[in-house]
């Protein structure tokens, strides 16, 4: 039974290493290397249960700066979102209290090509990403508790399927009577998963509002707690990216990122459905 | 392989377009049922208030008897009503209900009597072109041998350049008189630059502590508050003037300057209001609050129902009439021994 146990730990893990191609780069070969700007909007809510049973919607802008490394067996990047907005719940017209949430995300990921899952028109890739968000609330009609702050910390797995969508020859083509060319175009559909492996959260604690302000003690934090292994977040992006002549490219993304806290504490959500347009400029 | 690989992409594709929290998130709470609306502010205040043990509150008996009177047929007003007298159960001038129609409140200062009469001063104690320096009034009284300074609320905006210059002019003066008398409170921000000038060394006031958890006694360990000085410091004799409208950051003040060697607390309790009030909504979209702190003085001492002032003085009817500020007079009393 022990074997058994062993076998199934240890078969999966036999396949990837199987599996799993790594390219070896050669001295002279740099993998592509993009500068991300890009800017969008959010259908974002959130709920802290600590201050609030209703849940506050709003639309947000975004804005993203990025470097990216990635080819067809590696990709790897940095990205920096920020995201700005106004909230409000469905509560009666005369007692909206909105508020103002600004949040903001930094992210490392890193995805390998599978051989096994992949051919010349499908990549898949796996691997891993870490991201580091922080939120910002200020709502002055709840009074003391009127600011909220909470950085989560999340290491995900990481999946990612693209097709190739490319056009490599000149098509002729016809509508009616209208003659026109469809010229070669480079251009993929991607989507990638990445599903929490451990969270943490640094949050207030029960009072949620802090004492400093009566103790002196400068410390808006002293009620706060760190829960390891705490909560859960799911991320997902679904892009179209379309590339130039110059080797630059123009990115569609539809990504839908939803987080919350765990433990005993009142729970904290949030979710966000942004849509995004970004422009890759390739480094020489 | 191909197939397979295939079929992932349009399950995730599919999972892609329907990403939907409602997978991981409860349902919106908004609601306008008076019954959840009542039950909620019940909750919030049984598991997170601070001083149901301190006043003896049976607040499952208040439950029983607030219950009865609400109804899903009653107005807003109607359950405003209920449920702000509910609140008022809690004798806490940090306890509000607040609607586009109306803020339940709770008045503290008509727990004592009347204390307090600026036109009195002003008639007979200040000079008609009293200085004001940011929101302290003062000026000398007593032929000079007293500086009296007087702060009707904690704005928020006190600085050690007001008080360098109020304590500056009063350096010569044998005691000061602070009246905080009929001050409702505001930033605990005033109160420490306040003290800082009353002291020569960091100094250990008093102490607080925050809810931890759902029962009644459920706190923190005690955290210091600590003062330190700051700016032109004044050890000579000061009395602090306090009545049943010294409230909240007031409180604060007359709790932190009992412990200080060179000051004497006269007048009537404050009002209390020595917890920090929180905020929060209901599932209607009202806000409430309510204090989820507790500050103890150094001996363990828990005022929230009022400072004792150190020499109990009120104005009397008899004095008043004939332009006299009983507790005034009982302060410079105090100043020349």
């Amino acid at each position: 039974m022990q074997r058994l146990s062993l076998l199934l730990f240890f078969l999966p893990l036999q396949i990837f290493a199987q599996e799993i191609s790594f390219t070896e780069p050669d001295a002279k070969y740099v993998r592509p290397k993009y500068y991300e700007l890009g800017a969008g909007f959010s259908a974002s809510q959130f709920r802290d249960f600590a201050t609030s049973p209703l849940i506050y919607y709003g639309l947000t802008g975004q804005f993203v700066l990025g470097i990216l490394r990635k080819d067809e067996n590696v990709e790897s990047g940095f990205l920096f979102r920020f995201s700005s907005g106004v909230y409000a719940t469905e509560a009666d017209r005369k007692e909206q209290t909105p508020g103002v949430v600004n949040s903001a995300f930094f992210s490392y990921s890193r995805l390998y090509r599978i051989a096994g899952l992949s051919s010349s028109r499908w990549n898949t890739k796996i691997g891993g990403k870490i991201d580091l968000t922080g939120n910002f609330r200020q709502n002055q009609y709840l009074l003391n508790a009127g600011n909220g702050i909470e950085s989560f910390q999340t290491l995900f797995v990481s999946a990612k399927v693209t097709r190739d969508l490319s056009r490599e020859y000149l098509k002729r083509k016809k509508f009616l009577f209208i003659r026109y060319k469809l010229k070669p175009k480079k251009r993929e559909l991607s989507f990638q998963v990445n599903p929490a492996i451990m969270n943490s959260t640094f949050r207030n604690g029960y009072a949620y509002i802090d004492q400093a302000s009566v103790t002196g003690s400068g410390n808006a934090f002293e009620d706060y707690r760190f829960s390891a292994f705490s909560g859960f977040r799911i991320n997902t992006a679904l892009e179209l990216t379309r590339y130039l002549k110059n080797g630059n490219g123009i990115k569609y993304s539809y990504i839908w990122d939803a987080y919350k806290t765990g433990g005993e504490l009142p729970k904290f959500e949030m979710s966000h459905h942004i849509f995004q347009l970004s422009l890759l400029f390739r480094v020489k | 392989m191909m197939r397979i690989t295939k079929n992932i992409f349009v399950v995730i594709f599919f999972l892609a377009t329907c990403s939907c929290e409602s997978l991981f998130f409860e349902k919106d709470l908004v609601s306008g049922n008076r019954h959840e609306n009542f039950e909620y502010l019940w909750k919030q205040c049984n598991e997170r208030y601070a001083y149901m043990d301190y006043k003896q509150i049976n607040w499952d008996e208040i439950h029983d008897r607030y219950s009865a009177q609400v109804n899903e047929e009653m107005t807003d007003d109607s359950l405003f009503s209920v449920l702000g007298k509910m609140l008022n159960e809690l004798r806490d001038g940090h306890v509000n209900l607040k609607s586009y129609f109306n803020v339940s409140h709770y008045n503290i200062e008509q727990l004592g009597p009347d204390n307090f009469d600026f036109r009195l001063i002003t008639d007979h104690y200040l000079p008609k072109d009293y200085y004001v320096s940011g929101p302290f009034i003062h000026d000398f009284i007593s032929n000079n041998r007293v500086g009296y300074i007087r702060l009707n609320s904690f704005t928020g905006t006190v600085s050690h350049d007001n008080l360098d210059f109020i304590l500056r002019r009063y350096a010569s003066t044998q005691g000061l008189i602070l009246d905080l008398r009929e001050n409702g409170g505001g930033s605990s921000g005033d109160v420490f630059r306040i003290i800082s000038h009353f002291i020569r060394e960091k100094t250990h006031v008093y102490n607080s502590r925050l809810k931890s958890g759902p029962g009644h006694n459920e706190f923190t360990e005690l955290q210091p508050g600590y003062v330190s000085p700051a700016g032109l410091i004044y050890l000579k004799k000061v009395v602090v003037l306090t009545d049943r409208g010294t409230f909240s950051a007031g409180s604060f003040t007359a709790l932190a300057m009992k412990e200080l060697p060179n000051v004497v607390v006269i007048g009537d309790s404050t009002g209390g209001g020595l917890g920090v009030p929180n905020g929060g909504q209901l599932p209607n979209g009202w806000i409430y609050r309510f204090s989820i702190t507790q500050t103890l003085d150094l001996a363990g001492n828990n005022y929230e129902n009022g400072v004792p002032p150190d020499i109990y003085s009120v104005l009397k009817a008899t004095d008043v009439s004939r332009g006299v500020d009983t507790v005034i007079e009982r302060a410079l009393e105090e100043i020349s021994k």
